[in-house]
Order: structure tokens, then sequence, then C-alpha cells
């Protein structure tokens, strides 16, 4: 058919052009000519290992998925003969971490990609702790002004690539207004992230206009089913467990662990699949944060949603925050007022508003690290009770006022404006920022965790030793300062140490006449970073010949901050610290005498102490002091 | 970057003429359910009042209704929308669940085999029947109707099926809610609030064996799981496998040392205090090993 059609319109006088251009189509693949993406591409599910690629047709072909390390270099294929206008490819075989460059597109034909606009990244190796940002916000579900606004204003927050600054993207619920069916979430979502989806994955959960879209969770059907693909089998993290579900599900980016539950359309009793799975899932994490998001808000006075009369607020709070403050959760988002409610440190308040009491309040400040401080967890990893942040993010595209005017009274910030929440975790610190449409940063808050440290001034009721010596040494650098503490000589109850092997957390404090010298401590994943099959290679060794001896000496080469310690028990107690390098912070000397030390055990609060009144040396390369008790 | 208008402020009488505006347009009944359920039906009744023989209008009055605790008025809009010409399922469902609110199980079970019979093999209303039957009291068809819902819908969610297991085992059946069990297993893989359940379930019938090879099942996906290690414990010393046991025990120990105790959820600390005792209790007391 293809050469008589040619040869009939070969003939034709004037015609020349279009024949041209109808021969260049018919000899390019037949696909290619007609077919369309009218959707994304854009990425679901990522693992360590996999991503899934998906995208929408206006016709019907096969699906094919080229990637590689950059552009101009795909050297990989997957694909997947199913002729069908919703594509989903699965690529495997990837490494952690790690940025490929793809294309999409039929077994003949390429319909996009292979450039930087076509980018995606696996997921860190879990408890990886590297810097981590997360653009989280609910209730976007409009394509209109304030959402572009809200938008926009992340982006520009971002530089110039958005999607290589964001780590996770997380939407809170009402992705689509108003019925969040296929064509709306067309509208709010695919056209509306188009570039950004190409390159970043979308994380979700359910809201109550997803339920309205025809969606339910029982059979995990309707569009918003249809349209993503999230972990219901553990498969993007190995800290939690399987929900067996779409509509809650949990997953690991480095050192956070997430939990996504669905507060709308699963059953939210005590007992139920969802809490059974919860508990289950918070018991097996080891991850450093703990970041749950739902929907409903346990804590609001929006318009139209009170968190003291909807039903759905009302369970989460009683039956699911309880739990989740058990297992030591951080931060919990959600959306579904359409404003900015933000707790301060909090634990406890299971209750409607009116039996909030001062016990519950963990920290009353603000958690601005400029003005009030930042929130002080005192252990890292879970933490359990030692307070979380409830944030209530649904403004992204529509604001409105509280009812009453004058809000939540538990707040910490709320707010009626426009914006998206921007969260930045790295190590032991997580950063909140709320970001208004027009690109001010509205509210912040930090949370530190590990910050069991030392007071501005010594705390008394320490131990004393009997003999004592402390020795710090300016080197040429920061980088070779120097500093042991040995308290010796009293006796040192085994209880009052409790496990070094097993806590890894001594501290060592050290004042002189003017503050705070000295604020230092094992590091405390120093434990809990080994798998049980490398317990042998833990950095705390003990002998059972010789009962009450711990010892911890860092043998990784990064021998930076406190990274030796002894302690031995019993009559003759002994216990030593010695730390090297930037980390230490060491200031300069001579220091103000008095000088006090204390080495701080922090599960058991109790602290060992000595006060050097004089010093042998007090220069300005080292200080050298002994004390003897009376 | 131009600033947005201000936000519009309206007084509740102003947002529910809003709201009665919106419902003018189609689905547009979405719109009030923002609203608490009163204002809701106001909203409703306000578009009702403009176009009173919409059946999506009366389902949505319908499930307002059931979700204010009005199952009787739920039941009302579900027959007049059944009568007006609605998807005859999904209408039979909504009087079904009103009916059963109600507590008029034989009626939501009458209205259901009808719908059935015009839809055989819809999931949602065989599920519904199912229900219908349990609040009967008959169990057993209960079970086979929750059962065949499971078996009709590609995914299920884990509370129903936990809800098949449970009036499997109330109707004597235990063995049939393992069945379950084991078939939503080859579809969904491993699922710990349905596998838990199962293994409390060949536990209380002694069925210990089968309790571990579900178990070890779980511990596949995560071989770190403490409470997990700590149940397999238990269940070796039943099969009186007590080197196993301890191993398993020893083993959550390690787990749990990899977390400081300060760490530790007050459930947790009680875990570790049981692995520590039992661990105790087993071992042999010093000189009295065998010669």
């Amino acid at each position: 058919m293809t050469s008589s059609l040619i040869s009939r319109n070969a003939t034709l006088v004037g015609r020349a052009a279009t024949l041209t251009t109808l021969v260049a189509a018919l000899l390019a693949p037949a696909a290619a000519s007609a077919q369309t993406i009218t959707r994304g591409p854009y990425l679901q599910k990522p693992t360590t290992t996999s991503i899934v690629v998906r995208w929408r047709t206006d016709t019907a072909s096969d699906s094919r998925v080229e990637w590689g390390a950059a552009a101009g270099s795909l050297g990989n294929v997957a694909s997947d003969a199913t002729v069908t206008t919703e594509h989903s490819i699965a690529v495997t075989g990837l490494s952690p971490g790690t940025t490929y460059t793809y294309a999409v597109g039929t077994t003949t034909t390429r319909l996009g990609g292979d450039d930087t606009d076509h980018r995606f990244t696996t997921l860190p190796t879990p408890g990886t702790r590297q810097p981590i940002r997360i653009w989280t916000y609910g209730d976007s579900g409009y394509a209109n002004a304030a959402h572009t606004a809200t938008r926009d204003a992340y982006f520009a927050y971002s530089g110039a690539n958005p999607s290589d600054a964001t780590d996770v993207w997380l939407m809170l619920g009402d992705n689509a207004y108003f019925l969040a069916n296929d064509v709306n979430y067309q509208t709010a979502v695919f056209d509306f992230y188009e570039d950004f989806m190409r390159r970043e994955v979308l994380w979700s959960v359910l809201g109550n206009h997803e339920f309205y879209g025809g969606n339910t969770s029982a059979t995990q059907t309707g569009p918003y089913f249809s349209m993503f693909d999230f972990p219901s089998a553990r498969e993007s993290g190995t800290n939690g467990v399987a929900s067996g579900t779409e509509a809650y599900y949990s997953f690991d980016y480095g050192n956070i662990h997430f939990v996504i539950l669905d507060s709308m359309d699963s059953s939210r009793a005590v007992g139920s699949a969802m809490l059974t799975w919860l508990e289950q899932d918070l018991t097996a994490t080891t991850a450093d944060w703990t970041i749950a998001a739902w929907h409903h808000p346990p804590y609001s006075k929006g318009q139209y949603h009170d968190s003291d009369t909807e039903v759905n607020e009302i369970e989460m709070r009683a039956n699911v925050v309880p739990l989740l403050e058990d297992y030591g959760v951080d931060l919990v988002v959600s959306g579904h007022s359409h404003s900015y409610e933000r707790t301060p440190l909090i634990d406890g308040h299971a209750g409607l508003s009116d039996t909030l009491d001062a016990s519950m309040l963990l920290d009353t400040g603000s958690g601005a690290p400029d003005t009030d401080g930042a929130y002080r967890k005192a252990d890292t990893g879970q933490a359990p009770n030692q307070g979380a942040v409830f944030v209530v993010a649904g403004s992204a595209a529509d604001a409105r006022p509280f009812i009453p005017v004058e809000g939540h009274r538990l707040m910490a910030s709320k707010l009626v404006s426009y914006g998206t929440m921007v969260l930045e975790v790295d190590g032991d610190t997580l950063e909140g920022h709320f970001l208004g449409h027009e690109g001010d940063i509205l509210d912040s808050f930090r949370i530190e965790k590990g910050t069991a440290r030392c007071p501005a001034s010594p705390p008394s009721g320490c131990l004393a030793s009997g003999k004592s010596g402390l020795v710090a040494k300016q080197g040429a650098n920061d980088a070779s300062d120097s500093l042991t503490y040995r308290w010796t000589g009293a006796e040192l109850p085994a209880a009052d140490v409790g496990d070094p092997s097993a806590e890894s957390d001594l501290g060592l404090c050290v004042w002189d006449a003017s503050g705070l010298l000295v604020d230092s401590a094992l590091p405390p994943d120093a434990v809990a970073t080994y798998e049980v099959a490398a317990l042998a290679t833990k950095l705390w060794v003990t002998d059972p010949e010789k009962p009450g001896l711990f010892l911890y000496k860092e043998t990784t080469g990064a021998a930076d901050g406190l990274r030796f310690a002894k302690v031995q028990t019993g009559a003759k107690g002994l216990m030593l610290v010695r730390g090297k390098g930037t980390a230490l912070a060491l200031p300069t000397s001579p220091w103000t005498l008095p000088v006090t030390a204390q080495i701080v055990a922090r599960d058991t609060g109790v602290c060992f102490e000595s006060v050097f009144a004089e010093a042998k040396k007090n220069d300005s390369t080292k200080f050298i002091a002994k004390a003897t008790a009376d | 970057m131009p600033r947005l208008p201000a936000l519009p402020r309206r007084s509740a009488q102003g947002r529910l003429r809003h709201l009665v505006a919106a419902l003018l347009c189609a689905h547009a009944a979405i719109a009030a359910a923002h609203l608490p359920p009163s204002e809701q039906i106001q909203a409703l009744e306000a578009a009702q009042a403009t176009h009173p023989d919409d059946p999506e209008l009366l389902l949505q009055r319908s499930a307002i209704e059931r979700r204010a605790g009005h199952p009787k008025a739920a039941a009302t809009a579900a027959r007049r929308a059944l009568r007006l010409g609605a998807t005859p399922s999904r209408a039979h469902l909504a009087l079904a669940a009103a009916l059963l609110d109600a507590g008029d199980a034989d009626q939501a079970l009458e209205t259901l085999e009808t719908a059935l019979d015009q839809a055989p093999g819809d999931p949602a209303l065989t599920r519904a029947r199912g229900q219908a039957r349990r609040a009967r009291g008959d169990f057993a068809g209960a079970a086979r109707d929750l059962a065949a819902a499971l078996d009709l819908t590609a995914q299920p969610s884990p509370d129903d099926i936990l809800e098949a297991m449970s009036v499997h085992v109330a109707s004597g059946d235990e063995k049939g809610a393992l069945a379950v069990a084991d078939r939503v297993r080859v579809r969904l893989g491993a699922v710990a609030s349905i596998e838990l359940a199962a293994i409390r379930l060949e536990r209380e019938s002694g069925r210990h064996a089968a309790a571990l090879a579900r178990l070890d099942r779980l511990l596949a996906q995560s071989p770190r799981h403490p409470g997990w290690l700590a149940q397999r414990a238990a269940i070796l010393d039943t099969l009186d496998r007590g080197e196993e046991a301890a191993r398993s025990r020893e083993h959550a120990l390690a787990v749990l040392r990899l977390h400081p105790r300060s760490r530790h959820p007050e459930r947790i600390a009680t875990l570790e205090r049981e692995l520590h005792a039992s661990l105790a209790a087993s071992s042999p007391p010093k000189g009295d090993s065998a010669p």
C-alpha cells in the first residue's frame, strides 16, 4: 500500500511538498507518526535498585524504556510487548542512590527523553545519613493561581534545578478536586507538574476527595490506585514490614522511615489491619527519623474541619497518635484543613482540645533556632515519647480562615496563607519551613536529636573522683586538637553506668569559670549501624573474664570527636575518655580556673565529676591539671 | 511574583448559598462534603429542591444521612434513588447498608439477594450480603460470601481479609479462616496483620509447626523483627526445640542491643525483660552441666 500510494501521488503536479512530507512519514516507523505521550513519563515505586517508569499515550503500542548513566549513552533497555496506552516498565538492576537518564517509547520508536529533563534517582541505601529535602503539602487539587504560586515559590527556593534539590515529594491527599478522578488528576497533577514528574517520584496519601472520585481502599480500585504504584510489599526500604495494600504503606529514604496512613477509607480502630501493621512496622524500623503522613489532621481548627468533631481526626488522634508516640515518631504531616497549623513539641495529647495540659507540651517555644531555640530530643533514633511536631499543610491551592478565628490553642504557629512545607533532614537535625506563595519563609522550626548534651553550667550531684586528670592539647590546627579526661580512685557502681556497650551514650562536658568549653559524646550510632551478622565488629569490647570492663575504640580511621573510652566498674572504678579533632570544638586555652569536667552516662543520668582548682599547665598550647579528693 | 487576591470571607449563610449554587452543577454535591453532616444535608436539600429527581443527589443524601446517624432517612433516599433510575447495584448497596445500620438485617438480605440476582458475582454486593448474613447470625453463610467477595476482588484490603477470617472462626471453621489467609497470600504476599492472626489461630489449635512456618515467612521479610523472633522462640519451646528457641531469643536480644535501651518503647522494654527471663530460665544452673 505504501508504494502504490507514493506512486499515485508522485504523478500529481503541485503537491511535491505534501508528497515529501507524506513519504517521510510513511518511511518512519508506523507508531511514531501518530503516537503522542498524553501523560508523563512519571516515576513510581523507587527502590535502591529499581524504579517504575510510567506514561500514557493516545494510541496503544508496546513499551520500552532505555536508560544509562548520561544523556547520549543509554545502553540499557527494558520492554513489554503488551499493547496498551498505559505504559509501565520496571527498570531493574540499578545502583543505590544513583541518577540515570532515560527515554521512553515503543520497541521501534523513541517518544521522548535521553536528555536532562528525563532522569531518575534510585533510593539511597536505608540508613544512609545525607542531607535530605522533602517537599510536602496537601489539598493542592486546583490548577489555579494559588497553586501555581506555591509551586513556583518552591521551584525558586530550590534553585535552577528543583528536582535535583528534592529528594522526597509527598502530596497529602485531595490532590485533585473535586472528584479526584482521572480527568481531575490530569489537570491538577500530571499537566501541572509535567516537567517535575519526569524526574521526581510522587508519593501520596489518600484524601477524602480521592474517596469521592471512586477510589476505594477495600478493593484498591479507582483512578488513584490505577495511576500510582506504592510499595505494599516493603519494596522501598528494608526497615518496615509489608502492609499488603497501597492504601497505607511505608518506605525509607536514607535515615528516614516514612509511614503513610489511610485516614479516610481504612479502619482506624485499635486492632484493625492498619494499626496492627503499623505497630509491626514501627517495631521493625531502626531508622533515625520517623515521619508519618495522613490526610486528616489530629489537631486542627480549620474551616470545615475541626479535630474535636470530625470522626476521622478523632480516631487518628486517639488510636494512631499514641502508638506512633510510643515508637518515637518525630513529625506528623497532614492536610485537609486549608490552612497552616503547627504544634510545638508535644506528647500524649490524645483527647479533645480542652484536655490539653502543660504536661503534654514538652517544649512550649516556637522551635525556631534563632529565637526560642530548637526542639531537642535527648536520644537519637526512635525516642519514645520524647515529643513530635504535628503540621497541617493544606493550603497549597486554597487558604481559609480558622473557626474560631483564633484557631487551635495548641499551635506554635497558625497561618491562613498559601504555602507548602519544606523539610530538611541532615543527620540528627530536622528543619521545617513553611514556604509561602511569595517565596517567604513564614514559619520555621528545628528538631535536634541526640541532644542530651551539656548544660551551660555544671549540674550538681555528680559522683566525685578520688583522683583525676584532664589534659587538653592545642594542635597546629583544629584537626590535631586532643583531650583526655580520667576519673578514678573511687567506687564506680555498675548500676550507675548501665551497659555502655549497648548504649554507647557517654558524654563529656568541660566548663571553666566563664562557661561551657567542651560538649562532646560518643557517636550514638556506633552500635546501631551494625547488622546482627556483623556484631563482632562493633566498637565496644567486653571480656567475660574481666567483668565490669568496657572498652570502646574507634577503629574505622574517622578519628574525630570522642573516640576512645574505658570504663571499669567496681571498687576501683575508672572512667577514661579521649577525643581528637575538629568535632571536639576545643576552645583555645588558657582557661579560667576552676575547670570542671564531667562524664555523663545518659541512660542512667549519673554523672562523674572532677573539679580542677589549679592547673599544672595552662597556656596557649596545653591545659594540664590533676586533682585529688581531700 | 504577583500577589494573589485576598481571601474571600463568607458567613455561614453565605457559605451555604455559595454551596447551593455550586450544587446546581454536575457532581457538585461533593462540594458539600467539607461541611458538617447537618450542613451537608441542608445543602443537599437545597439542591434537591431544584433537582428533586436526581438519583445521584439521592444517593449522596443516603450516604450523608448514614454518616449523620440517620439510617431510616438514608434508606428512604436510597429507595427513591432506586425508583428514579439510579444504577441498581449502587442503590441496592446503599439501601442494604442503611437497613443494616437500622438493624433490619432481614430486609437488607432480601435487598441484596434481589441485587445479586441482577448482578451475580458483584464483589461489593457479595460482601454486603455476607455482612447481612453475619448480622442475622448466619456465620457459615457469611463466611462463604465474604470469602467469595475476596476471591472476586483483585486486591482485597487487609481489613476485609481479617473480617472474613473472623467470621469463619465465628462459624467454627478455623481451617476455612486459615484457607482465606493462604489464598490471599498468593496474591498479596505475607502481610503481617493477616499472618499474625493466622499464627494465633494455628497456635490456639495446637498446630505449632504450621504457626512456625507462617512466622518464618514473615521473618524472611524482616529478619530483624524482635517481636517475631521472640514469638518464634516461644513456638520452638512448644515444639521442644529449646536450643533453637534460645538462639532465636539471643538473636532478638542482639537486635534490641542495636538500639540503646533509652530508645525502647515500654512494650519493647517489656519484651527485652521477658527474653532475658526466658533465657535465664532455660539455662542450666552453673556447675550443673552433664558430666
